[in-house]
């Protein structure tokens, strides 16, 4: 019998469609895993068979039985349980608090503590953990923490755990113990269902594989029956390329060198750039590929000013900028196309006038003295709104009132007009049409000619493929592999790089 | 010390009353995320419904049901306002500071045909007294004087303190407050009603800062004075805050302000050379700096103020 | 920059105003007033005499003070309940010129004037430092900081230096030479120079958020604090810098509230002004001339409360009942601005590419 059963799942966000016809079937008792690039839609499947989220179409079959009107609730009570990418626990709470939240044991009006602590500790023992139930949650280290949420979902008498990304955060030796954790899970007749990116991870651990991409099923396969060359083909595909033509590269003096540069996410005090080292020449495009969550973002905010550095140089034409400000990054001639749009590229609430001067509203022409210019950025609206095309052509509109495509036209065209040395675009592409991203490709290939030096961040492989002059590929905060395009790209090597960070 | 008496030491614990009742009230809502400066206008038509109950019927303890009554209707209010419709927890709870103060007034000249304060005096909560204590000796009579002559809701306010930390700590219900307060998405994941439970904060918050404004004015007086909350609302909020948003260390806190309250009335008058303004600006000073980390920080639930909605893409 | 988001805001001010006066109607009617001896008495009360348009005048200026004192935190995202405090503190900084500084008054008002929006701003600025250093929310320093100044000032003027009368908790009357000139000079209420001062600082302010930089950054931060510091703009300073105007609006609220009208600052100084500011910046959204007219509407009505007990036998409170509707309907913008969005079947993407 199929644990789970998942029949023609169609989810929309707004304009996304998130899941298209997704159709899986999970046997019980196996170990199940979801493979998909970010954005494949893997999580927003898991969220609507949990209930988080309702579907707009399809049935979920638990166990053979029809389940209408799925929530969290219904979502425990039969059996399913959650770990999510992001921890489900409340750091001050003690351990044993976490596991028995929203099903307590009772003995009149009160939680019934010793039961609780009984019934816990004698899960953890049949897991073989050895964690302090009193601890403060808080103040473990991640993998314990991890731990704590298989418990959870345990001692709600879960018999198919889904796990969203689960090694995303844990060393290699946590990853292993984990893996041993869900082969025991599979021995004592549980279902698993595993969410993950990583290739490795699904042919040391999983029974069978689906393969999503752009919010559909691509492929189902036995795990032994099939090679992460090949799941690495699906996953990426054979999108649609959208032909580029690009002009000779015309390489021009160094620009920006990047030396040892170790940042730190200072949330999970961990390291997330280790090292990484590469240089960027005038007119030439080096794109940098790899899975998300893989140091790139970090990268760029240490590189844009807004995040510090641990160790290492940022050369922007010979001055270190390490650790400098947002603001004195951008006077030194670095402009960013930043990957969130809405949160860090735009005040959605001014206008698009005032979104092309932000950052330059203190000097002159934009302002003079401490008075701003109204009548300057008007008409720099208007230009800019027409030499890069801005639609409707409104330089008094507040910009949430425009599409995503115009919104991020008005960044491009901004960060364009700042005339900067060594532009980075970070996702610039993310989430727009097909016209939208058509366009942002030729101004990328227009700074090149131009001479700029652009460093190009992109989850989108065919993107960083084509557009590239040189390429790197990012894997757990270093980079992996380093290749140019007169050589030619080798897909499948990249994709391998991506995915696993070696090649097997 | 002359100033050091059972006088003063009574007078403490008639001054923290109210302010363990309202903080313990702030405590239920801000344990639930909702943070709720409301707490003085609630106390203030508590106040007012206290004396309003009492003179309709003669008996204070309809007064203090009344004056319950009304600071749940608020709580109701300011819960709906800001859990429900996700409005400014601060600019919900000034508007339900501002309209207290025009509802009390209002129902003095519509109730009470009169302005500033009730004239009648209504029947005051009963004062407990051990007289029997003070045969014990040495102890005896010092122990009458200070824990004793006291309304019912002072002990009432204790046992809630006791009662707010069992219910806090170790009842499921106090662990669905916690989990609330701190991270929402997390406990709606594990089928916990958030709106709900913050509903119960809420409400349960007007319950008790209406029940301290019952104690102000048919505990300590026999009348409504208007405005009579006069700041207590927002000392017991730094109570709340200075006690770590916990049940006994907000009545610690209360303890100590009140303390400071009794104090400066006792040194009016006397030649001590701190001017007795001094010691009632205490409160807030100390409130200040334990916020800025200097000494012990204070650390509020950490999805305090932040309305629940989930993500939506 | 006038966007389209600004019309929403206003028809959700109106229907805040309207459904708030409605309801005070219905409190009005069960206290046993008619509607039209009501809004006779309102009238009457507030524009329709020469004394009652004089009251409305001198309640309108301090409320336009403290309105602003609310409005510019407001922009840069944050809550300034502290107008309390600023004010006094500026009534403190005014009063000691006016009380031992004697010069002709040329030089002595403006040194007046100029200490009050110094203490004022002093005030306004603490809290928006701890804010920026420690993370501590405004909110609670500035109700500490209010109670903090009401005892100062109490002890200043009762048991302290500042006293004037022994037994009284006032201080003597300021030199004449401190005195703001007299613009309409109506016998019982005399309108001073103060309403120009007011309406002086909303141009300010408001050419300041709209026309310079500092108010580029103040509203950029306010917006969207992530994308103000991506752009360079440095958040923590523009803290302090809102927190600092907004001191400085509510110490003139102070300083010209006694070199205008009280010349003396005593025990009972008319704190609560510093509350109706929060309706009349919130109802103004937060716009610097918008709190003009919400400062004369809620003056107005205060200025009636009089005429509204003797004629129409309404308790004067029901103008603090209408203030608390109108803040809660406020606070229910999101609903509003909801309602009225869905109605125009969304504003949202325009120019799709």
């Amino acid at each position: 019998m199929h644990a789970v059963e998942l029949k023609g799942i169609t989810k929309r966000f707004e304009r996304v469609v998130a899941n298209d016809d997704v159709n899986v079937e999970v046997q019980e008792g196996e170990i199940h895993a979801i493979v998909g690039e970010n954005g494949a839609g893997k999580s927003t499947l898991m969220k609507v068979l949990y209930g988080y989220y309702q579907k707009d179409s399809g049935i979920i079959r638990i166990f053979g039985k029809e389940i209408e009107d799925m929530t969290p609730h219904k979502a425990i009570s039969l059996g399913i349980g959650m770990v999510h990418q992001e921890f489900m626990l409340i750091p001050p709470l003690k351990v044993v608090e976490n596991i028995i939240l929203g099903s307590e044991p009772r003995r009149g009006i009160f939680i019934d503590e010793k039961k609780a602590k009984d019934e816990v500790s004698k899960l953890t023992q049949q897991m073989g953990f050895d964690i302090d139930l009193n601890a403060e949650t808080g103040t473990l280290p991640v993998g314990i923490q991890q731990k704590i949420e298989i418990l959870k979902i345990l001692y709600r008498g879960a018999k198919i755990l889904i796990l969203d990304e689960p090694t995303a955060v844990l060393t290699p030796q946590e990853v292993d113990e984990l893996f041993n954790i869900l082969k025991n899970l599979k021995k004592t007749g549980k279902t698993v269902i595993l969410i993950t990116h990583k290739l490795q991870e699904v042919m040391a651990v999983s029974d069978r594989v689906t393969v999503m991409k752009t919010g559909k099923v691509v492929g189902k396969r036995l795990t032994k029956e099939t090679s992460p060359e090949e799941l690495a083909e699906m996953m990426v595909g054979r999108k649609v390329l959208l032909k580029v033509e690009k002009p000779p590269r015309n390489k021009g003096k160094k620009i920006v060198e990047v030396k040892e540069l170790w940042v730190k996410d200072e949330l999970r005090g961990i390291e997330v750039v280790k090292g990484v080292s590469f240089d960027v020449h005038e007119g030439e495009i080096v794109g940098i590929a790899g899975v998300a969550g893989n140091g790139q973002t970090e990268l760029v905010e240490a590189l844009s000013g807004m995040r510090k550095v641990e160790k290492g140089n940022i050369l922007i034409d010979g001055m270190d900028m390490a650790n400098r400000t947002p603001k004195e990054v951008r006077l030194s001639g670095v402009a960013h196309i930043p990957e969130d749009r809405k949160g860090m590229g735009l005040v959605m609430d001014y206008t698009m006038a005032e979104n092309i001067t932000i950052g330059r509203h203190d000097m002159a022409p934009f302002s003079k003295g401490i008075v701003m210019d109204k009548t300057y950025m008007l008409n720099k609206g208007k230009e800019l709104a027409e030499s890069f095309d801005i639609r409707p052509p409104e330089p008094t509109l507040e910009v949430k009132f425009f599409s995503g495509g115009n919104q991020q036209k008005i960044i491009v065209a901004r960060e364009f007009d700042c005339k900067p040395k060594f532009l980075i675009a970070s996702q610039p592409t993310r989430g727009l049409d097909i016209g939208a991203i058509e366009y942002v490709y030729r101004y990328l290939l227009k700074a090149r000619e131009e001479g700029k030096a652009i460093l190009l961040v992109s989850m989108e492989l065919e993107e960083v493929l084509s557009l590239s002059d040189r390429l790197l590929v990012m894997f757990n905060g270093e980079i992996v592999g380093n290749f140019d395009s007169q050589q030619g790209f080798d897909i499948s090597l990249i994709g391998n790089l991506m995915m696993q960070g070696k090649v097997f | 010390m002359e100033i050091l008496n059972t006088t003063l030491l009574n007078q403490t614990i008639v001054a923290a009353t109210p302010l363990i009742l309202a903080s313990l009230g702030g405590l239920y809502s801000e344990r639930t995320g909702v943070v709720n400066i409301g707490l003085e206008g609630m106390m203030l038509a508590g106040a007012f419904f206290a004396v309003w109950g009492d003179y309709i019927t003669g008996s204070p303890w309809v007064g203090v049901l009344f004056a319950v009554g009304i600071g749940m209707g608020l709580g109701l209010i300011h819960a709906v306002l800001t859990v429900t419709f996700k409005s400014d927890h601060i600019i919900s709870g000034t508007a339900i500071n501002i309209f207290s103060l025009g509802l009390t007034g209002y129902l003095l000249l519509v109730l009470f045909h009169t302005h500033g304060s009730t004239r009648e005096p209504v029947t005051q909560l009963p004062y407990i007294n051990f007289t029997a204590l003070e045969r014990i000796p040495v102890v005896g009579k010092f122990i009458n004087e200070v824990f004793f002559n006291h309304t019912p809701i002072a002990y009432i306010a204790l046992g809630l303190v006791i009662l707010t930390w069992f219910l806090i700590y170790k009842t499921p219900l106090g662990l669905h407050m916690r989990a609330v307060g701190e991270y929402p998405e997390a406990a709606d994941n594990m089928g916990i009603n958030v709106n709900r439970i913050k509903y119960f904060g809420v409400i349960m918050s007007g319950a008790l800062a209406g029940m301290a404004g019952a104690q102000l004015s048919i505990g300590v007086l026999t009348q409504f004075v208007q405005g009579m909350s006069s700041g207590r609302g927002f000392i017991a909020l730094a109570a709340m805050i200075f006690g770590k948003w916990k049940p006994f260390g907000a009545m610690w806190a209360s303890l100590l302000f009140g303390f400071g309250t009794a104090l400066a009335s006792n040194l009016q008058g006397t030649n001590v050379a701190i001017p007795n303004q001094f010691f009632l600006m205490v409160p807030f000073i100390l409130t200040m700096v334990v916020l800025a980390g200097i000494v012990g920080k204070s650390i509020p639930p950490a999805a305090d103020g932040k309305p629940y909605e989930k993500e939506n893409k | 920059m006038f966007g389209k988001g600004r019309f929403v805001g206003i028809i959700s001010s109106i229907i805040a105003v309207v459904v708030a006066i409605l309801v005070g109607m219905v409190f009005a009617l069960i206290s046993g007033g008619n509607i039209i001896d009501t809004f006779k008495a309102i009238y009457m009360g507030s524009f329709g005499t020469q004394m009652g348009l004089a009251s409305t005048i001198n309640n309108a200026v301090p409320l336009i003070f403290t309105g602003l004192a609310v409005a510019l935190p407001f922009r840069a995202g944050l809550f300034n309940i502290g107008g309390a405090g600023q004010m006094y503190m500026g009534a403190i900084g005014a009063v000691l010129i006016g009380l031992y500084v004697n010069l002709p008054s040329v030089i002595e008002i403006p040194l007046a004037v100029a200490l009050g929006a110094l203490f004022g701003m002093m005030w306004g600025i603490l809290p928006g430092y701890l804010k920026a250093k420690f993370g501590v929310h405004e909110v609670i320093n500035t109700i500490m900081m209010n109670y903090i100044s009401i005892y100062f000032v109490r002890y200043l003027v009762s048991n302290g230096p500042l006293n004037g009368v022994m037994g009284t908790a006032r201080t003597v009357v300021i030199h004449k030479s401190a005195f703001f000139p007299i613009l309409w000079n109506y016998p019982i209420k005399p309108v001073s120079i103060s309403i120009v001062v007011a309406v002086i600082l909303c141009a300010f302010y408001y050419w300041l958020l709209e026309s310079t930089k500092i108010g580029f950054e103040i509203k950029a931060v306010g917006y969207n604090p992530k994308a103000a510091e991506y752009s360079g703009i440095s958040v923590n300073k523009n803290i302090i810098t809102a927190m600092a105007l907004g001191g400085i609006a509510a110490g003139l609220a102070g300083a010209c509230f006694t070199l205008g009208e009280m010349h003396f600052v005593s025990n009972d100084f008319p704190v609560e002004m510093a509350f109706t500011g929060i309706a009349v910046s919130l109802l103004g959204r937060n716009n610097p001339y918008g709190v003009i007219p919400a400062a004369f509407l809620f003056a107005a009505l205060q200025a009636s409360n009089l005429q509204l007990q003797l004629f129409a036998h309404v308790p004067k409170d029901v103008v603090n009942i209408i203030q608390g509707v109108v803040i809660m309907f406020v606070a229910l913008d999101r609903l509003i601005t909801y309602l009225l969005t869905r109605r125009k079947g969304g504003a949202k993407g325009i120019g799709n590419t």
